[in-house]
């Protein structure tokens, strides 16, 4: 929907949702509803938001909590003309803020074309439903006030109408029409593994939101991961746990988990698996990245990968990111599986635990005859050995 | 002496002229029958081109096929794939090659498509690595 204010000022485009609580008391003989009459909560959405939410597949109504503005409207069929079919009709109302409004809308035909208000804090302001080309983080349509209706976001930023063409002033800076958002799209994960890439986006220690950091906003790179029922190895003819893969020049890289093996596995272990992807999809970065090929942290990857003459990935995964993940899963265990993490504390020592998480690491890697996992020499053993008394009691179901 | 620098200027010029050239929008490779193999992937129903490989590691790189044409007129080089393994100095043990290796020296010298050009039908792929758990 598109609007003007009352000063003929253009707004962005938003979204209204009405909640009509009095649907059935609204519908007259014509079969038309009386709008002017309903007892409504009106919510404002901004409309990029919405578009941003309707790709990844949310559904409107529960999915979109994070409205602009919100206002409660009671009408009454006793002002203005609502029974005819252009007019007026007065409601009384509050704002987002919980201040008292007298609002009027205004109708035709019994559509919605206009809404004017009259708060108790002086705040007033006409919407005109047509017309427009704007949004709920942009200007707002207020007279005599400090917020409009949907002014969610407080005055003009001078800095808007430097905006070149094509381009939208988003939270404090341009943002060209047409690009797309910079992401980790999850949306299809499902089940167990959705569960546990949450649980790893939101407990993650430094090294994790470090790496997903990487990206997010304006990254050079995006990651798509997905759930497939059964993920099929090219090469090694056979089901795996997952694959990342990259083609040439792309922005996207691909993340597949297999649904299947991951609902076998404990959660540590299936976290074990996404975190081991997303290290996959940093190395694709490091490798193919024009932006930050200057890098310090860049140049020092290809040093050590550029060693190896075969199994680069996990070689170079084995050579400088098992420390890392072995605190990761560390930080993680104890955030979301504080029970079972006490428990194994209470039980074993510090000791076994720590190595419980660097086996777990070295899980996904120390079958690729890694010349790291040769390296290690008796401590194979130890790791082995680990995985096989203890990795099968650890808990298998995503905490909620 | 004027002559001399010229000389060396160019000299010193010619590995970036080389270099430009190499790098060409359109990648086209001779089919070859004793190296590639057309597979199906079950899942996706795409066909896809693998090289023979005696590393059955945890990487892969194959050309997704995307599109057949018929005989496409150009008067570029038709690379010759065993050349090119050679050249991106991929293997490692005999018949056994890096995938990673392949697939970094392939991207760098062409920009946009590349055609496996079979008699007269020209298969346009996606070059495409990929690493298993």
């Amino acid at each position: 929907m598109l609007g003007k204010d009352d000063e003929g000022v253009v707004k962005q485009p938003f979204i209204i949702k009405y909640t009509i609580y009095n649907l059935k008391d609204i519908l007259k003989e014509n079969n038309r509803r009386d709008y002017t009459s309903m007892n409504a909560k009106i919510e404002f959405y901004s409309y990029k938001r919405f578009i941003q939410k309707a790709k990844k597949g949310a559904r409107y109504g529960g999915d979109y909590d994070d409205p602009c503005d919100t206002y409660n409207y009671e009408g009454s069929s006793t002002g203005g003309s609502s029974s005819s079919d252009t007019g007026s009709n007065f409601g009384l109302g509050t704002s987002s803020g919980g201040i008292p409004c007298a609002i009027l809308v205004w109708s035709s035909g019994g559509e919605v074309f206009g809404l004017s208000w009259e708060c108790g804090d002086g705040d007033s302001g006409l919407l005109e439903v047509k017309g427009g080309d704007d949004d709920c983080y942009g200007s707002g349509g207020s007279t005599g006030g400090s917020s409009g209706i949907n002014d969610g976001n407080g005055p003009i930023d001078p800095r808007e109408e430097e905006c070149e063409p094509g381009h939208t002033f988003v939270d404090g800076e341009c943002i060209p029409d047409n690009l797309e958002e910079d992401k980790i799209d999850s949306s299809e994960l499902i089940g167990k593994s959705k569960c546990l890439n949450d649980k790893l986006n939101e407990n993650g220690n430094n090294f994790v939101n470090d790496l997903l950091k990487k990206f997010k906003g304006k990254s050079e790179f995006d990651i798509n991961i997905k759930s497939v029922k059964n993920v099929y190895s090219k090469n090694r003819k056979e089901y795996v746990n997952a694959i990342t893969s990259y083609k040439k020049g792309d922005r996207n890289i691909n993340i597949q988990i297999s649904s299947e093996k991951i609902s076998n596995m404990s959660v540590l272990s299936g976290i074990r698996t996404i975190l081991h992807e997303y290290i996959h999809a940093d190395i694709y970065r490091k490798l193919n990245t024009k932006d930050n090929q200057d890098e310090d942290e860049v140049k020092e990857f290809k040093e050590t990968y550029l060693k190896y003459k075969r199994e680069e990935h996990h070689n170079s995964m084995a050579t400088l990111y098992i420390g890392s993940m072995t605190q990761s899963l560390k930080a993680i265990h104890k955030k979301i599986l504080s029970r079972e993490y006490n428990y194994l504390l209470e039980s074993y020592g510090v000791e076994t635990l720590d190595n419980i998480y660097e086996s777990l690491a070295w899980q996904g890697l120390k079958n690729h005859k890694l010349d790291a996992w040769k390296n290690l020499g008796n401590d194979t053993t130890r790791i082995n050995n680990t995985l096989k008394y203890y990795s099968h009691g650890l808990t298998k179901d995503c905490p909620k | 002496m004027i002559k001399l620098k010229y000389f060396l200027f160019a000299i010193c010029l010619f590995p970036l002229l080389i270099q430009a050239q190499i790098k060409q929008d359109t990648l086209f490779i001779k089919y070859d029958y004793r190296l590639l193999l057309r597979n199906l992937d079950s899942s996706t129903k795409n066909y896809y081109y693998s090289i023979k490989n005696k590393n059955k590691g945890s990487e892969f790189m194959y050309f997704l096929e995307k599109k057949i044409h018929k005989k496409i007129e150009t008067k570029s080089k038709i690379f010759c794939l065993k050349q090119m393994l050679k050249k991106s100095k991929a293997y490692y043990k005999k018949g056994h090659f890096s995938n990673w290796k392949l697939f970094d020296y392939l991207t760098k010298i062409y920009k946009d498509k590349i055609f496996i050009v079979k008699k007269d039908v020209w298969i346009e792929v996606e070059l495409i690595h990929e690493v298993n758990e």
